[in-house]
């Protein structure tokens, strides 16, 4: 593949190039019809990759709608005749798949909240107030993203164990309030060091404390980059297997995500794989409303991220 | 634990002269706000571990007290076929996913990498699989890639003529990492393809023009101009990513529905090892040596990277 995209896909520089020394040197007279040629492939290629990263989607909303026997009928059904609507609440009768949806919410939102309040006061801690061994402990934080979760994963289990906290939702809502992980802290102080300390010696000289400070003038300023961390904490526990796998087992303490799999892998008969592509699509289109949200902010804060050296 | 630190503090420097009123609130705040993660690294970090490597020496059950055996529990690992294998299958994993997707995804930016209203919708379409949550993706991945011709994939293959018989995919231990790799590159080539945007927007033009007017070709500016310039990212790539690959668990539990490491063991990765000997056979001392073990590859590794990087990696504007 990239054997086939790299000549091509360099030719943006060439053009690029050619765009600026046009006039300064004698390449710049290039003909244009080359310039078009390269131009015209480059969106060939853009288009025929696009339709192999959309398909999946449409695959999933074509099968989502279809009845069990249109799914398990050749030659296959490129679109329902009459679209299913019912596919989407019809699993329900199946499992409980409601009140999966209440813990997946409860356990989203409460993580979510507590792991972005924590990284930032954490962030605003790294980032900006000056006191010995903070870079020393910014470093160990920083260290953690090396150590793989299963080395910690199974301790964990046998204190939630102990505690008497399995079967609740606590394991999946708790840890996440002690800093909401090193990426969040340093996704967010990154953040903070575009912002100018001016703003927050003005503060001072009026007389507020350091938490003052913080809540009222910090905060406010890292509403951008405190979207992208909330986003990621909702994705990671959104679609986390693991946890709910290991902590819920009953039926009914389970996560959307947990059902959505157990549905996968005990319904084996082709005929309900429309249902199951139905809730597998429902999974998806809260992230993806997600996504279009804080699309804009998260390229951003990836760009930050690209630039730790 | 932030007030032993605290003091500890107040004494090395009190040493060189007393605090100043402001130096004491100056620490007392500071260690106030990182708290929460200094909290979090006792309880779900350092203490876990300790404890982690403690069951590691024993054996332990879960309703039985862990029970010292020693070595034990590494030595058998290291004489257990399926651990050998499954660290062999993640370690191939990791060696083919990270830089598959690296290099698709630096195609994609290089076809991208232009201003425009149009590659700004592109860009969202490469990127949109890359939040698809990794349960929902892989479902939809196994219904597509059926080893039956009721599968899409198969069913355009065949009506095409590329095959005259299905490809097995996830049935056959033959094909099931391959096939592995197809769903992965479609949902990871965006995220790296961000990355590369970012960066190679970081190459200045002046230096692009100037080897033109040199006479460099376009696949020599590539390799000569931009390719040295983006080092810090493809190194930060791939640290990252192989982290990420070698801990590598849904996707494979979702299509072998269960820990099983279906078909014949061929998805059967390090964590979803761990995970069986965890969860399904109660045995936390076997699990948690094979996590240290999966532990130390990744710190051997990381390290690894870290150690050659001073020779591929150039910072501008450092004399590094």
């Amino acid at each position: 593949m990239s054997v086939g995209v790299q000549p091509v896909a360099a030719g943006a520089y060439e053009e690029a190039a050619v765009e600026r020394v046009r006039g300064r040197s004698a390449r710049g007279t290039r003909p244009l019809r080359a310039r078009r040629w390269s131009k015209g492939w480059r969106y060939v290629l853009l288009s025929l990759l696009s339709v192999l990263f959309l398909f999946p989607f449409y695959w999933i909303v074509n099968t989502a709608l279809q009845t069990p026997r249109e799914s398990v009928s050749l030659p296959l059904t490129w679109w329902p005749k009459v679209p299913q609507l019912g596919n989407i609440t019809a699993p329900y009768s199946l499992m409980p798949f409601a009140a999966m949806l209440e813990h997946s919410a409860i356990i989203v939102a409460a993580a979510t909240f507590g792991a972005v309040g924590s990284a930032a006061v954490c962030a605003y801690g790294f980032g900006r107030l000056q006191f010995w061994g903070r870079d020393f402990w910014f470093m160990v934080v920083l260290t953690t993203l090396m150590l793989p979760y299963i080395v910690t994963f199974i301790p964990i289990y046998i204190i939630m164990k102990d505690i008497g906290w399995l079967d609740t939702l606590w394991p999946l809502i708790v840890p996440a309030w002690f800093g909401g992980g090193p990426f969040n802290i340093f996704l967010i102080r990154q953040f903070m060091r575009t912002i100018p300390i001016e703003i927050e010696e003005a503060a001072r000289v009026d007389g507020a404390s350091t938490f003052r400070v913080f809540r009222s003038v910090m905060l406010p300023l890292l509403k951008p980059v405190l979207w992208v961390a909330a986003w990621y904490q909702a994705f990671a526990s959104w679609g986390d297997l693991l946890g709910p796998l290991v902590y819920l087992t009953p039926e009914h303490t389970w996560t959307y995500t947990e059902g959505l799999y157990e549905f996968g892998a005990t319904t084996t008969q082709n005929y309900l794989i429309p249902y199951e592509m139905s809730l597998a699509l429902i999974a998806m289109v809260p992230v993806l409303i997600a996504f279009f949200m804080v699309q804009g902010r998260l390229i951003e804060g990836v760009n930050l991220n690209s630039g730790i050296r | 634990m932030a007030s032993v630190v605290l003091l500890r503090g107040d004494q090395s420097t009190s040493r060189r002269g007393r605090l100043s009123r402001q130096q004491r609130k100056r620490l007392r705040e500071g260690y106030l706000f990182i708290s929460p993660v200094l909290l979090g690294l006792v309880l779900w970090v350092f203490g876990p571990m300790f404890l982690s490597l403690y069951y590691s020496f024993t054996s332990y059950n879960v309703l039985q007290a862990p029970k010292w055996i020693g070595l034990a529990n590494y030595r058998q690992l290291f004489n257990d076929p399926v651990f050998l294998h499954s660290f062999k299958i993640t370690l191939l994993y990791a060696a083919v996913s990270v830089p598959g997707s690296l290099v698709i995804g630096l195609g994609i930016a290089l076809l991208l990498n232009r201003p425009g209203k149009a590659i700004r919708l592109y860009r969202t379409v490469f990127y949109i699989p890359a939040v698809i949550p990794i349960v929902a993706g892989a479902e939809l991945w196994t219904t597509m890639l059926s080893g039956s011709q009721y599968g899409v994939v198969n069913y355009i293959l065949l009506q095409l003529g590329v095959v005259s018989n299905p490809i097995p995919f996830f049935n056959s231990p033959a094909t099931a990492f391959w096939s592995l790799l197809i769903l992965v590159f479609w949902g990871s080539a965006g995220g790296s393809m961000i990355i590369w945007l970012a960066a190679l927007q970081s190459v200045p033009r002046d230096l692009l023009e100037a080897s033109e007017v040199d006479g460099a070709g376009v696949l020599r500016r590539l390799w000569s101009v931009v390719v040295p310039l983006i080092t810090p990212t493809i190194f930060f790539n791939l640290v990252l990513g192989m982290i990420t690959a070698l801990q590598t668990f849904a996707t494979n539990f979702v299509i072998s529905g269960g820990d099983t490491g279906a078909p014949l063991g061929a998805l059967d990765f390090a964590n979803i090892f761990i995970y069986r000997q965890a969860f399904g056979n109660f045995e936390m001392g076997y699990a948690s040596a094979a996590a240290w073990v999966m532990f130390a590859v990744i710190l051997v590794l990381t390290l690894l990277v870290f150690r050659t990087s001073r020779r591929w990696v150039f910072y501008v504007g450092t004399s590094r």
